[in-house]
C-alpha cells in the first residue's frame, strides 16, 4: 500500500562480508543504491518497497548459527538463519529464543530483532534492543564495524579465549551503533551477523488461557503478573485474531474459531527450568493464580475450541510460509504501534470506531497486544483480513490505513517501526528526524542504502 | 579566564544575575573531584577553574546558553551531582553549567513502572518514594547521592541490584535533549507525544548515539530531563531501625528476606555461583566482595582493618565472597529460593559466611590464632547444611547476625555508600577495568588487575589490599557481568599517584592486547586515540559526529570526542 515503486535492477548474492563490501563500496562509486533483504519472500510490510531505481542484495543464503554458548547463553547467526533452523541448532542445548508470534517460515531472525519485532516473552526483554547482543555490519559508506562487545579490542577468537562472548550489546566507548541500525530498516547499514541473547529451554510447561469480555478485563491481571515477572510467554488476542492464528487458513475452522472464542483472551505459560522445575512451576502457579483471582479471572489450560498448549505451540513456532495474518483472505491490513496497556483500550475503539466508518464490522478486526520490555510498553497490533484478489478491498484498506494511521497518531500511538502511510509519525518529531538526517549523511554519505526511504 | 564583561551581562540576562557566578572562591569548588591527581597529566590536584558557573533552572534557559556559546569562544560542561573528575571543566573558557535548580521528579507513573526526572534528582530522592510502592532504580555504586538522569543518560555507573535491575545506560525511557547548536529534541515516545515509555525510534534509535557504552559527559549537549526504567523490589516497604551512625541495625529482618555473604572455595566455583544463581533469577542484588572489602565492611576504623587482617583470617575464607540480597513476594516463591540457593551452595561447594559470630578484633585475633593451622575455616559449615542452618537461624549470636545482615541492608537495597568511609584505608581510590560482557570476561580482567596490582603492592606504593579488588557482580540474572579493580592509593604521594596512572594504563594496553573489553577508562579524547583503532575506529565516528552535531563547539570535548581531525 504504497507509492508507486520500482522493482530491483538486479538482485545480487554476495557469498561473504568482503563480497558485500565491495559491492557497497562499489556502489558508492557508482552512485547506486542497494535495497537489502535476509528474509525469504513474501514480504508483507513492503519494507523493499523502492521508489528509487535499485539492484537488491539478497543476504538469505547466509545461514550459518557459527555459535551456541551454554554457560552464557548466546548465539550468532548469519542474516539467512530463520527462527526455525536456529530454535533447532539450540534445542539440543538445551536453550531456545523469544520468537514474534508465530513467525514466517523464511522469516530471518536477524531482520526480526534489528526490526525491534516484538517477541511473546516480555520477561526476558530488559532493554529495547534486545535480544541483540553484538553486531558486525558494513556502513553506508562501505567502512566495517563491529558494536558492543565484539566491537573490540581483539578478534572474536581472542575474546572468547579470555572468556568474552560477544553478549553486551553497548558499546565500544561513546557508541551504541547497533541502536542506530535497529529499526532503520536498511537505510543505515548492513548487518552481517548478529549475537542473539537466548534463553533456557523450559524443562516443564503449564500454559493457560485467561478468558474476558473486554480488553479492560485483562489488563488488570496482566500488568500484575508482569510487574512481578511471573510466568513466561504471554501476549493477548481478541476471537478474530486468535481465529485468524489457529485456523491455519482453514476457512471452515476459522468461521468455526471466531464464532465460539471469547472475545478476548490471554496467554499466559508458566514453566520450571532446569532447577527444580516441578516446584518452580508449582509456586508460579499458586502466584499468577492468585493475581487471577484477585481480578476475576481463571487460569484454564484448554476452551472448548483450543487449548493453551495448542496456542502456545503455535505461536512460538514458524506458521509457513505464508504470514498467518493472510492466510484466512489472502491479504491482511496490520496496523501496529507501541503504546502503554493502559492506553490500548481506547486505541482499540478509535480503530474500530474508524474501521466501522469504512465498512469493516468490529467482529472483523483482529487484535493482537503485546507486552514489550518487560510491560514497560506494548505492542498493539489491529488487523483486517481482506481478500487480496479484490481491488475494491485493496482501495478500501488503503483509505481505512490512511484514515486510521492519522487517527492514531493524532490519539498518541507511538508508530517506532514505521511501515507504509506510519512514516507520517516523523513529523511529530522535527528535531528527532533531523537528527536521523544527520546521522544518515554521516553512515550513508551517498545514500547507497534504501535511498529514498522515508525521504532519506 | 574570567568570563568577559559582554558575557556576563549575556548569561545573567539568560538565567538572572543571582544564577552567574565569577568568583574565584566558588569557581574553584567546581575544579576539584574524585582522584583528579590520577587524571591531570601532571599530577595536580586541582583542575581548570571554570570560566564561570551558570544555574539554569530550565531547558529553555539551556537552550540559549548553548546558543550563546555556539557563537563564541566559550564552551558549556553540564554537571548535576559531580562526582568524577570527568564532571570538570577541561579548560578556563569552560562555563559549568550546575543544573542543581532542576530537581523535580516529574512523574511516577507506577503502573507502567516508568519515572521522569530532572538532572538534579539523586537517587536516594527517588528511590525513597519508590520503595514505598513496591518499586526500585537502578543505583550506581558511586551512591545514592548521585544524579540518576547523569548515570542514565551522560555516562556510567553499575551497582549492585544489577541481577535484577540492569544498569543504567540500559534503562533509559526517554530523554530530552538540548543538543550543542541549541536546538531540544527529546528522543523516543515521548518525542511524539505518546508517553515516556520508549526510547526508541521511530525507525533508528538516535539513542545510539546520544550516549553509547560510557556516556558523552557533557561533551554533546545538555541531558534537560529523562525517563528511566523502575522495577519490581519485593523487599520491606519500611523499616524501623536503632543504634547511631554508621551503625544502624534492623530492628527486624523483614519477612520473605535473606542478606548473606556467600564464600566460593575457588574463583572457579565463585564463578559458577554466579551463573547459577543467575540462571535460576535468585537474586535481588549481589555484590562481589573481595576480601580487603569483606575486612572493611566489618570493621569501623584503619587500626581495626588493620588488626582484623594481621589475624589472617580473610585471606582463608573471603577471596571469593558475594554479598547477596533475596526478596519473594509470595512464601512460595521465597521457599524456593531458599532451596535452591542450598542446592547451588551444595554444587559449588559454597557456604554462608557465619553472620552470628563476632567480626570484633578481639574475636577476630584469637580465632586467628586457634585457627592458624587451619586451611579453610568454613570446611565444616560447606559440608553441613545444618551447620548452615545454626549459623543462619540459630540464637546463638542473633544480635550480631542481625547487625551484619543489616549493613547488607543498606549498601545493597539503599546503597548506601559512605565512599570517603569506603575508601578510607588510603582516601585515594581510582579503577582499572571495567568492560562489560560475561561474567567469566569479568573475572578474567579481576585477574588481570590483581596480578599487575602486586608489583606496586610490593613496593608499597598503593594500599596492600590483596591485589584482587574486582568490584561488581552479575547483571540482568546472570546475562551479563562486570568487574572493576579497584586500588587505593596515596593522594599525596606522587610515586603512589604515578603507580596509578600505570596501572590504569597498563589495564588499557592489556585490554587491547589480551583482548579484555573496553575499560571503564575507556573514554575521551585521550583513551578513543588509544581504543580507537583496536575498536573498528569509533573514535573517528565520534569525532564525526562531534563534528556534525557541534560544529562551534559549544559542548566541553575532551571527556567525549574532539571534532574530526582526518582529511
Amino acid at each position: 500500500m504504497t507509492a508507486a515503486t520500482a522493482p530491483p535492477s538486479e538482485v545480487l548474492t554476495p557469498g561473504n562480508v568482503d563480497e558485500l563490501r565491495a559491492l557497497v563500496q562499489h556502489a558508492n562509486q557508482g552512485g547506486e543504491s542497494l535495497v537489502v533483504t535476509s528474509s525469504g519472500g513474501p514480504h508483507y510490510k513492503d519494507g523493499l518497497a523502492s521508489a528509487e531505481p535499485h539492484r537488491l542484495v539478497d543476504l538469505s543464503s547466509w545461514t550459518r548459527v557459527d555459535l551456541v554458548d551454554r554457560r552464557n547463553r548466546v548465539c550468532r547467526v548469519e542474516p539467512g538463519v530463520t527462527y526455525g533452523t536456529l530454535l533447532e541448532a539450540l534445542a539440543p542445548h538445551g536453550m531456545t529464543v523469544p520468537t514474534p508470534l508465530a513467525p514466517r517460515s523464511t522469516k530471518s531472525v536477524l531482520a526480526a530483532v534489528m526490526d525491534r519485532e516484538p517477541s511473546t516473552w516480555p520477561n526476558k526483554q530488559w532493554d529495547g534492543s534486545d535480544p541483540v547482543g553484538s553486531t558486525e555490519f558494513i556502513f553506508g559508506s562501505g567502512e566495517h564495524f563491529r558494536t558492543g562487545a565484539a566491537g573490540g579490542p581483539g578478534s572474536i577468537e581472542a575474546q572468547r579465549k579470555a572468556g568474552g562472548a560477544q553478549k553486551s550489546s553497548s558499546g565500544p566507548s561513546h557508541t551504541d551503533f547497533h541502536r542506530v541500525l535497529q529499526g532503520a530498516q536498511g537505510t543505515m547499514g548492513i548487518v552481517t551477523w548478529a549475537t542473539i541473547r537466548a534463553e533456557l529451554m523450559p524443562s516443564v510447561e503449564d500454559p493457560h488461557l485467561l478468558v474476558a469480555d473486554s480488553l479492560d478485563a485483562l489488563i488488570p491481571y496482566v500488568y500484575d503478573v508482569q510487574r512481578g515477572l511471573l510466568g513466561e510467554q504471554s501476549f493477548m488476542l481478541n476471537a478474530q485474531a486468535a481465529a485468524m492464528l489457529m485456523a491455519r487458513g482453514d476457512q471452515t475452522r476459522f468461521a468455526s474459531l471466531a464464532g465460539s472464542l471469547p472475545a478476548f483472551l490471554c496467554l499466559q505459560n508458566i514453566v520450571g527450568f532446569e532447577r527444580l522445575p516441578e516446584e518452580r512451576l508449582a509456586y508460579q502457579r499458586d502466584d499468577i493464580e492468585a493475581h487471577a483471582r484477585r481480578h476475576g479471572l481463571k487460569l484454564q489450560p484448554a476452551l472448548d475450541p483450543i487449548s493453551a498448549r495448542d496456542l502456545l505451540s503455535r505461536s512460538s513456532q514458524p506458521c509457513g510460509d505464508v504470514d498467518w495474518r493472510s492466510e484466512t483472505q489472502g491479504s491482511c491490513l496490520s496496523i501496529f504501534f507501541l503504546s502503554t496497556l493502559d492506553r490500548a483500550p481506547a486505541m482499540v475503539r478509535l480503530f474500530t470506531d474508524c474501521a466501522s466508518e469504512h465498512g469493516v464490522r468490529k467482529q472483523e478486526v483482529g487484535l493482537y497486544v503485546q507486552p514489550v520490555v518487560q510491560n514497560h510498553g506494548c505492542h498493539i497490533e489491529l488487523m483486517v483480513p481482506y481478500g487480496s484478489h479484490s481491488s475494491d478491498a485493496r482501495t478500501r484498506m488503503a483509505r481505512l490505513e490512511e484514515d486510521a494511521v492519522g487517527r492514531l497518531l493524532d490519539a498518541g500511538a507511538f508508530f517506532s517501526r514505521p511501515y507504509g502511510t506510519a512514516e507520517r509519525i516523523f513529523a511529530k518529531n522535527l528535531g528527532n528526524f533531523a537528527l536521523i538526517r544527520q546521522v544518515k549523511s554521516l553512515f550513508d554519505p551517498n545514500r547507497v542504502l534504501h535511498r529514498g526511504k522515508w525521504g532519506l | 579566564m574570567p568570563l568577559d564583561e559582554n558575557a556576563y551581562e549575556t548569561l545573567a540576562g539568560i538565567v538572572g544575575p543571582p544564577w552567574v557566578e565569577r568568583a574565584a572562591c566558588v569557581l574553584d569548588t567546581y575544579a576539584y573531584y574524585q582522584n583528579p591527581e590520577t587524571m591531570n597529566q601532571d599530577g595536580s590536584q586541582w583542575l581548570p577553574r571554570p570560566a564561570a558557573v551558570v544555574l539554569p533552572e530550565s531547558a529553555e534557559e539551556i537552550q540559549e546558553i548553548m546558543r550563546f556559546c555556539s557563537s563564541s569562544k566559550y564552551m558549556a560542561k553540564p554537571i548535576s551531582t559531580g562526582f568524577h573528575t570527568a564532571a570538570a571543566a577541561s579548560n578556563d573558557d569552560t562555563i559549568i553549567l550546575d543544573l542543581k535548580r532542576m530537581d523535580r521528579i516529574l512523574d511516577i507513573d507506577e503502573k507502567n513502572q516508568i519515572a521522569v526526572i530532572e538532572p538534579y534528582v539523586r537517587a536516594i530522592d527517588l528511590q525513597t518514594e519508590l520503595l514505598k510502592i513496591g518499586l526500585n532504580c537502578h543505583i550506581v555504586s558511586a551512591g545514592a547521592m548521585h544524579s540518576l538522569l547523569a548515570s542514565h543518560a551522560a555516562a556510567w555507573g553499575y551497582g549492585v541490584t544489577g541481577s535484577s535491575t540492569s544498569y543504567s545506560g540500559r534503562n533509559l525511557l526517554g530523554v530530552e535533549w538540548v543538543l550543542p547548536s541549541g536546538e531540544i529534541v527529546t528522543l523516543g515516545s515521548a518525542g511524539s507525544g505518546s508517553g515516556w515509555f520508549s526510547c526508541e525510534g521511530p525507525g533508528p534509535s538516535m539513542r545510539g548515539v546520544m550516549r553509547g557504552f560510557h556516556g558523552t559527559f557533557g561533551g554533546l549537549g545538555v541531558f534537560t530531563k529523562c525517563s528511566i526504567k523502575l522495577y519490581k523490589y519485593d523487599g520491606p516497604r519500611s523499616w524501623d531501625f536503632e543504634g547511631q551512625s554508621p551503625n544502624y541495625v534492623l530492628k527486624e529482618i523483614p519477612e520473605r528476606s535473606k542478606f548473606t555473604a556467600l564464600a566460593f572455595p575457588t574463583r572457579e566455583a565463585e564463578k559458577d555461583g554466579g551463573y547459577k544463581m543467575g540462571e535460576a533469577e535468585l537474586n535481588y542484588a549481589e555484590f562481589r566482595t573481595p576480601m580487603f572489602f569483606t575486612a572493611l565492611g566489618l570493621t569501623n576504623n584503619n587500626l581495626e582493618l588493620k588488626e582484623a587482617l594481621d589475624s589472617g583470617l580473610f585471606p582463608k575464607f573471603a577471596n571469593h565472597v558475594l554479598s547477596c540480597a533475596f526478596f519473594a513476594a509470595s512464601d512460595g516463591e521465597f521457599a524456593w529460593k531458599k532451596k535452591a540457593l542450598a542446592e547451588i551452595l551444595k554444587e559449588t561447594n559454597a557456604a554462608p559466611v557465619p553472620f552470628n559470630l563476632s567480626p570484633s578484633v578481639g574475636s577476630l585475633k584469637v580465632a586467628g590464632k586457634l585457627l592458624a593451622a587451619v586451611k579453610d575455616p568454613l570446611a565444616p559449615i560447606r559440608k553441613s547444611t545444618r551447620l548452615q542452618k545454626f549459623a543462619e537461624s540459630s540464637g546463638f549470636g542473633a544480635e550480631q547476625r542481625r547487625a551484619t545482615q543489616s549493613r547488607l541492608f543498606w549498601l545493597l537495597v539503599r546503597n548506601a555508600v559512605n565512599i570517603q568511609a569506603a575508601f578510607r584505608p588510603s582516601q585515594g581510590m581510582a579503577t582499572m577495568m571495567g568492560a562489560f560482557d560475561t561474567w567469566d570476561l569479568a573475572h578474567a580482567q579481576a585477574e588481570y588487575s590483581a596480578k599487575a596490582k602486586q608489583k606496586y603492592i610490593e613496593q608499597g606504593l598503593i594500599i596492600a589490599d590483596g591485589g584482587d579488588l574486582g568490584a561488581g557482580g552479575t547483571f540482568e540474572n546472570g546475562h551479563l557481568g562486570y568487574l572493576e579493580g579497584i586500588i587505593m592509593y596515596d593522594p599525596s604521594n606522587p610515586a603512589s599517584v604515578e603507580a596509578v596512572r600505570d596501572l590504569v594504563e597498563s589495564g588499557l594496553r592489556a585490554s587491547i592486547d589480551q583482548a579484555l573489553g573496553v575499560p571503564i577508562a575507556g573514554f575521551g579524547v585521550k583513551a578513543n586515540k588509544e581504543l580507537g583503532p583496536a575498536c573498528y575506529h569509533y573514535d573517528r565516528w565520534v569525532s564525526r559526529l562531534k563534528a556534525a552535531l557541534d560544529p562551534n563547539m559549544a559542548s566541553d570535548p575532551l571527556f567525549y570526542a574532539e571534532p574530526e581531525d582526518e582529511p
